[in-house]
């Protein structure tokens, strides 16, 4: 067994998403955009539905004036083990890793937007144009990944640079990688703590543990799609 | 040499080659990432940040773990710090220009503060108070520099209050007899009300107050502390809480009065407390006395049942806390509010932990201009009694009143000063514009709006090379003061910041004296953690005023909805709408990118006729601005609201003409008595009018498509 094959034992990467702690703020949104070289498209292609967030709040309301409530649920790629968006691919761009990521091979992707049609979640954004940078905007990229060009298809994708170092750090000190020492961006900057990430594989991981919560649901879960991430539900007055 | 010749071919590539060459002499090393830890100054809660540098650029912020204000949080805003930093429009050197609005030519930083210094100096001559400053509320060094220049050129200095923190300061003072930094036991609590006070997005420290939030919402095993709302309109903030309590605009006082007289009525309250703050109950009931249940539910037009449970849980849970915010504080009344949400603490027993007083070397905390004081300098720039204003971070064109008539005033100043890092509106009025580097490239000694026990001074450090030579403002104010006083001998801006660092209480623990400036480096700001600080001597003027009516600026037959204006999440008073992904990341209640729009309650839509995105005539008894339409199902339906932060006419590329700016409807309301700004006291009307242009909602607008679906 090579390296890479124990390595891929080890790990299923997974999230748990607390809305009792969520406040829509929007942090998280940003701190994606920053962490991932995410462009902004402007005004006139936000009004044509192609914002390019790997992350988005999604509001929701329930009631009526003045019984009513507002509810966020943050929405991303759910790295769904069964993922509707892989089998479609016609150049396996869209693909699954064997640490449970749902991988996406830019380089590969050729435009279909198939993935995207299936994706339930609308979780995949596709540049429809070459992004933009105004210099010196440009500046603020990230080396560790690539700037997407026109025609590929993107998404969240738990942060694999984090991941990969964690993974190299953890190496060079000669351990497995540490529960929480791998944080991507969203749960980093995440105020209230809502975002949890972790190993799925380890139930000693806290994202293990918390998604073990009576409170536990995922997205359109009769769908079959065996998402990644594990939504915990929110409050409401306990003695009502 | 050979590098230089083995690259010359390449010639777009040099510039990123030649570092892997030749070691940088900025401390980078190529291909590894750096963190510097600074201070977050997009907003005033002072976040501890740590910026990861790759090569000499800074490639994203992370909250700092160790720094005790954020613990290692950050908002959107802070996130965003890195586009003001490599904005494409920044100021890059000074301008001047011959005439008003006229075209700005370069201009040496030498010629500049000369022309600014010979002005001042013979303005100075002729008279006092010639010279008008004009700041945000200043703290350290550039409030002593400040005084200094205004001693100087014997200059007015206003510290303009945007973010309406004079009402929170004087409630502070008049109830505990202190303006201390208040901070509250949020994780703790087990029961929190907020009568206006949006904590999770702009009131004060919001990255501090929602990590605390979420610890006291799941951290501890048995307990999930509840959050009550208390506001005409749900905010952000709101809709995190359990109940949402939709009072009438201006009663958040009046039902702080209400649980007060619950608690004392009912015994509900914390013995010890009253007696350490030698609050007199009987006096106090009496001065609260006709608030009770019905007459408080009327007032506030709640049910009173909702009345009596908040009250009731006020007095249940322990510990409770009660918070006051920008909303109520905005009112003719709002010194009582924020005054009754104090006396809410004392009874509780919550003021124990909130009340703490800083003796340190930095002054407790800022002192914003008057109402009176602010009036005054606008009268006697229209009088043409002003003949030179140096403006630095301000943009009251767009965040005053207009009825103000600040912009009329301004248009008398012979002379005017702009320092800024971003073009906005007053730099593109200014005679003389000096850039500012952006808050990722300077020094700064920041101290935060909430401290922390123990709390000294947060560092704001440059962490990258700055992207364009300039001197930091500190240096530019000492520049202008060398020239005008003929004394050479100022000391410059870091020697200061060091003084100031060496001059903090030392923690015997940590030690060595010389190595502060180090740590405080490292750390960005210093802070001793074992350090309790000094309690304010619990002394309070009792009883506290009950709550008077609000007044508002037109007839309800005229104008038949109150205007509530809102700081919004993203842009704040739209000192970071320069920054695109906070213009397109989308509105937390709305999903609006790239605009701005009314609220309108579906009731109060329906009977107008409007529908969301349809466009409407907001008219104030002052002035009138068309806006889109969102229907908004969590507002009251005598209430519109409007978030500022938008509608700037001159500013970056980002920013430029989007939206309106509702700060123009607003009728100049004050608490006379107390001398304070009641900006949020104006009714308007809606009158439907042909659209003109689209508005761009991330989400759907009703919002609950697949609600049900994904099982929420
Ligand atoms: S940063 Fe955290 S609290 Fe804010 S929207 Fe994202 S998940 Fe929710
Ligand atoms: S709350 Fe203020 S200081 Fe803290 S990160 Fe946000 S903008 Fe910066």
């Amino acid at each position: 067994m090579n390296q890479a094959e124990s390595d891929n034992a080890a790990y299923h990467w997974g999230m748990v998403i607390d809305l009792d702690r969520c406040t829509g703020c929007g942090a998280c949104v940003v701190a994606c955009q920053a962490e991932n070289n995410v462009p902004t498209v402007g005004e006139t292609l936000c009004s044509q539905g192609r914002e390019m967030q790997w992350i988005r709040i999604e509001r929701y309301w329930e009631g009526q004036y003045p019984e009513v409530r507002a509810r966020f649920i943050p929405l991303l790629c759910q790295h769904c083990d069964n993922a509707p968006c892989e089998p479609v691919c016609p150049v396996y761009a869209s693909y699954h890793t064997s640490e449970g990521l749902n991988g996406q091979v830019y380089n590969r992707c050729v435009g279909t937007r198939y993935c995207a049609n299936n994706c339930p979640f609308s979780a995949r954004v596709f540049n429809f144009f070459e992004p933009e940078w105004p210099e010196p905007l440009n500046n603020q990229l990230s080396p560790d990944l690539t700037v997407r060009s026109k025609g590929v298809m993107e998404k969240c994708t738990f942060c694999i640079q984090r991941i990969r170092r964690g993974k190299e750090d953890a190496k060079l000190e000669g351990r497995p990688v540490r529960d929480e020492d791998i944080v991507p961006a969203c749960a980093q900057t995440c105020a209230p703590g809502a975002i949890v990430f972790g190993n799925m594989a380890d139930p000693e991981s806290r994202a293990f543990r918390l998604a073990r919560s009576k409170r536990r649901f995922r997205l359109l879960e009769d769908l079959g799609t065996e998402p990644s991430v594990i939504y915990l539900k929110g409050g409401g007055r306990e003695d009502d | 040499m050979a590098a230089g010749g083995v690259l010359s071919s390449c010639t777009r590539d040099a510039g990123q080659l030649i570092p892997l060459l030749i070691p940088p002499d900025d401390g980078s090393v190529p291909g590894l990432a750096q963190f510097y830890a600074s201070t977050c100054l997009q907003c005033p809660a002072g976040c501890g940040i740590h910026v990861r540098v790759f090569e000499g650029r800074a490639k994203k912020i992370e909250g700092n773990p160790d720094h005790p204000v954020n613990r290692g949080r950050l908002c959107a805003r802070g996130q965003a710090a890195l586009q003001e930093l490599y904005h494409p429009d920044r100021i890059q050197q000074p301008f001047g220009r011959r005439e008003r609005e006229g075209p700005a030519e370069p201009e040496t930083w030498a010629s500049a503060t000369d022309r600014i210094a010979s002005r001042f100096r013979e303005l100075s001559t002729r008279a006092a108070g010639n010279v008008l400053l004009y700041t945000p509320p200043l703290q350290g060094i550039r409030l002593e520099l400040f005084n200094k220049l205004a001693v100087a050129v014997r200059a007015e200095h206003i510290q303009d209050d945007a973010l309406n923190t004079l009402v929170h300061l004087t409630a502070a003072r008049e109830v505990v007899g202190t303006s201390a930094s208040t901070d509250y036991g949020l994780a703790e609590a087990q029961f929190v009300l907020s009568l206006g006070a949006d904590i999770l997005e702009t009131f004060q420290s919001p990255v501090r107050f929602a990590e605390a939030y979420g610890r006291m919402r799941r951290d501890r095993p048995t307990v999930r502390g509840l959050f009550i709302y208390a506001g005409p309109r749900m905010s952000q903030t709101a809709a995190c809480a359990d109940e949402w309590l939709p009072l009438k605009p201006g009663t958040e006082g009046v039902l702080a009065a209400g649980i007060a007289r619950y608690l004392i009525e009912n015994r509900l309250y914390d013995p010890a407390s009253v007696v350490a703050w030698g609050l007199d109950l009987e006096s106090q009931f009496k001065v609260l006395n006709r608030f009770d249940v019905a007459r408080v539910a009327e007032m506030t037009d709640l049910p009173e049942t909702r009345v009596l449970r908040v009250s009731r849980d006020f007095g249940r849970f322990r510990p409770a806390v009660a918070m006051a915010g920008d909303g109520p504080a905005a009112h003719t009344n709002g010194l009582d509010t924020v005054q009754l949400s104090h006396l809410l603490n004392i009874l509780s027993g919550a003021m124990g932990q909130e009340a703490r007083v800083d003796r340190r070397v930095h002054p407790g905390s800022p002192v914003p201009s008057s109402v009176t004081e602010m009036q005054t300098a606008i009268r006697r720039m229209e009088q043409g009694e002003i003949l030179a204003a140096l403006f630095m971070d301000v943009n009251p064109l767009l965040t005053l009143p207009a009825s103000l008539g600040f912009r009329k005033a301004l248009a008398e100043v012979p002379f005017i000063i702009s320092l800024n890092t971003l073009p906005n509106e007053m730099t593109e009025r200014a005679d003389i514009v000096l850039p500012s580097p952006s808050t990722l490239e300077r020094f700064q000694d920041v101290y935060p709006v909430v401290r922390p026990t123990g709390f000294q001074l947060g560092l704001a450090q440059p962490v990258v090379s700055p992207l364009y030579e300039m001197p930091s403002p500190e240096d530019v104010l000492i520049e202008i003061v060398r020239k005008v006083t003929g004394n050479p001998r100022e000391s410059s801006h870091l020697s200061r910041l060091k003084d100031r660092v060496a001059a903090t209480v030392t923690d015997p623990r940590t030690g060595l004296e010389n190595e502060k400036w180090f740590r405080a480096l490292q750390q960005g700001g210093l802070w001793e953690e074992q350090d309790e600080g000094t309690l304010a001597s619990p002394i309070m003027k009792s009883p506290v005023p009950a709550p008077r009516l609000p007044r508002f600026s037109g007839t309800e037959q005229q104008f038949p909805f109150i205007l509530h204006l809102y700081v919004s999440p993203m842009l704040l008073d739209g000192r970071s709408a320069a920054l695109p992904w906070l213009q397109e990341a989308p509105d937390p209640m709305t999903t609006v990118q790239w605009n701005s729009w009314v609220e309108v309650n579906p009731g109060t839509a329906a009977q107008l006729g409007l529908v969301h995105g349809d466009w409407v005539e907001v008219e104030s008894p002052v002035a009138s601005i068309a806006l889109p339409v969102v229907v908004f199902p969590a507002i009251r339906p005598d209430v519109v609201a409007i978030p500022k932060g938008q509608g700037g006419e001159r500013g970056d590329r980002y920013s430029r003409g989007r939206g309106a700016n509702p700060m123009v409807l607003v009728s100049t309301e004050t608490d006379p008595e107390n001398d304070l700004p009641a900006w949020g006291a104006t009714r308007v009307r809606l009158q439907k009018v042909p659209s003109r242009g689209s508005l761009i909602t991330s989400g759907d607008p009703s919002g609950s498509y697949r609600g049900e679906l994904i099982g929420l």
